[in-house]
């Protein structure tokens, strides 16, 4: 075996079980149907009930405007934390991490790959709730909305994936089951996402601004409705300490079972 | 084949949970490319030993050693060369074994093509093809076997690898392990099956409330020997008693379980005097045996002997 060999041998060694493992929980996301309901579904029916049915006041002229940003929002939610957490416990439950703990797959790997299914999910979220969007009235992103709603939606995955894996770590199943559950409503009742921030009490306004979705929110409505051009600078900063900060809290308290 | 040099070394190895000690003290060699049965009762620390090899449990005390890295911080590089079937382990629910083994087989190196593992642990093309949660619980075990050989491992930590299995798959089992053997593979397991620790181990560990009772070979003639008579007729207490008289001269104890008369002797050299001896004393007081023989030593004696609880 030659040195070339020898490098080849070590980059398949590394990235090998990565890309296989991506795949794999892209694959179990897909075929999942409840999944495919919470990640797809739920999103794509909010949007269209609060664009098209006038239940709360909003400051654009069309409800879509302001909706659309908020439900893209919420899709990554529910994506990268509910499910994300939901699935863990529950592969935590059915010994499958304990499993996969003996391997030389390593926790990095684990972690990593799920952030990546998770962003390839929210490719085809991206597609599906922006053309669901403009048929209801919004504009067609640019580029670099398109850019910016990325990057943002990364940093807000990583977060939402760190925090996703604490709570199926340190929680049983059942209770992983309710809390991400009970956490999505209530995230999507704090987080400003179908109605204005400034409708809560000031203080729980205010509290909210530092929660990572409600940053996410108000990115994607600086961009989507004022423009690429508006830099949300706090709410940038909220979500990069949040994706941050909960991957490497995640990572210390794994457990594989 | 079976080599001088460890590989496995556990040296005091204590694990607590809670407030409860599951390993105390356990310390014990695993000769490179031999096959070790680690035995003991549901509950004394078989399961937790293991994990702690497989660098799951990081013990409280002391230091486990395998294939010269420390399981607990190196388990990353150790991984490639050791294969585990876990008891409890599942897969993912709608994964085929066909997909679980391709997958686990991308985590390794060096791994075998998996079909070719799938077709030695005996799952057929159908099987191959079915989600893990409709196979059954034989399929099942026999996958997890599968998903701890794809790697091509140097070694396999193996728990309870025949639970589940119909007698047909224990055999394809025996005969896979013996294959395994053969290629120098060490091997690990724990069971319940003293006959098969027997047959297939060279050594045995057991373990019992946490603490090893007992590391060996899987027969020891030292160990519990003692010469039965099995008597055509129940024995009554003046016989025994009559007994007890001629073999307190030999030191023997005389023990009486329905029909059969046993008497225990510390020193096994002594066993062939003890036959004759308690041959010729039964038809003194009116018993007539249809055998007389020697027992004990065997893996099920030694076990007895060791496990207390």
């Amino acid at each position: 075996m030659n040195v070339t060999d020898t490098t080849e041998t070590a980059r398949r060694t590394k990235y090998a079980p990565l890309r296989a493992q991506t795949f794999a929980e892209l694959g179990l996301r897909i075929r999942h149907g409840e999944t495919a309901l919470l990640v797809i579904g739920i999103p794509a029916i909010l949007l269209v009930f609060f664009s098209i049915v006038d239940v709360v006041d909003v400051p654009t002229d069309n409800s879509v405007d302001f909706v659309f940003p908020g439900i893209l929002a919420l899709a990554i939610l529910s994506t990268a934390f509910t499910a994300t957490a939901i699935a863990t416990a529950f592969e935590r439950a059915y010994g499958v991490l304990h499993r996969i703990g003996t391997t030389p797959l390593g926790r990095t790997r684990l972690i990593v790959a799920k952030i990546l299914a998770i962003a390839a999910t929210q490719v085809i979220q991206l597609v599906v709730l922006t053309t669901i969007a403009v048929i209801l009235g919004h504009r067609v992103p640019s580029v670099l909305d398109v850019a910016i709603i990325t990057v943002a939606g990364v940093l807000a995955t990583s977060a939402c994936v760190g925090a996703a894996m604490i709570i199926a770590s340190t929680l049983k199943p059942e209770a992983v089951l309710g809390v991400a559950n009970g956490l999505y409503v209530l995230l999507l009742l704090l987080s400003g996402l179908v109605f204005e921030l400034d409708r809560l009490p000031s203080w729980l306004a205010t509290a909210s601004q530092y929660l990572p979705i409600t940053a996410l929110g108000e990115i994607y409505r600086s961009v989507l409705i004022d423009g690429a051009d508006r830099v949300d600078v706090r709410s940038w900063i909220v979500v990069i300490t949040w994706a941050l900060i909960t991957p490497v809290l995640a990572n210390r308290w794994f457990k594989w079972s | 084949m079976v080599h001088n040099s460890s590989a496995i070394c556990a040296s005091a190895i204590s694990v607590v949970r809670g407030a409860r000690a599951v390993l105390t003290d356990v310390t014990f060699d695993v000769a490179l490319g031999s096959t070790t049965a680690l035995l003991g009762p549901n509950g004394a620390g078989k399961t937790t030993t293991l994990d702690v090899l497989c660098g799951q449990i990081t013990p409280a005390t002391g230091r486990a050693m395998v294939l010269e890295r420390d399981p607990t911080s190196d388990w990353a590089a150790l991984s490639q060369d050791v294969g585990v079937m876990t008891q409890h382990g599942g897969i993912y629910l709608s994964m085929t074994p066909h997909q679980a083994t391709s997958l686990f087989g991308s985590y390794y190196r060096t791994p075998l093509n998996p079909n070719e593992v799938l077709r030695r642990v005996g799952l057929n093309e159908q099987a191959c093809r079915t989600p893990w949660r409709r196979l059954s619980g034989g399929e099942k075990q026999r996958l997890n076997l599968a998903l701890a050989l794809v790697g091509n491992p140097k070694m396999l930590l193996l728990d309870e690898p025949t639970a589940g299995l119909d007698p047909s798959g224990q055999e394809s089992l025996r005969l896979l392990l013996r294959e395994l053997q053969q290629s120098d593979v060490t091997i690990l397991l724990t069971t319940h099956d003293l006959d098969d620790a027997e047959t297939l181990a060279d050594s045995v560990i057991v373990i019992d409330q946490g603490c090893v009772a007992y590391v060996g070979p899987t027969t020891d003639p030292r160990r519990n020997t003692r010469v039965v008579a099995t008597c055509v007729s129940t024995v009554t207490q003046s016989q025994i008693d009559a007994l007890q008289q001629t073999f307190a001269k030999l030191d023997g104890i005389v023990t009486v379980n329905g029909t059969n008369i046993e008497v225990a002797t510390t020193d096994a050299a002594m066993a062939q005097h003890v036959v004759a001896t308690l041959a010729a004393a039964l038809q003194p007081v009116g018993l007539v045996a249809s055998q007389v023989q020697v027992c004990g030593g065997r893996l099920r004696d030694i076990y007895s002997e060791a496990v207390k609880s």
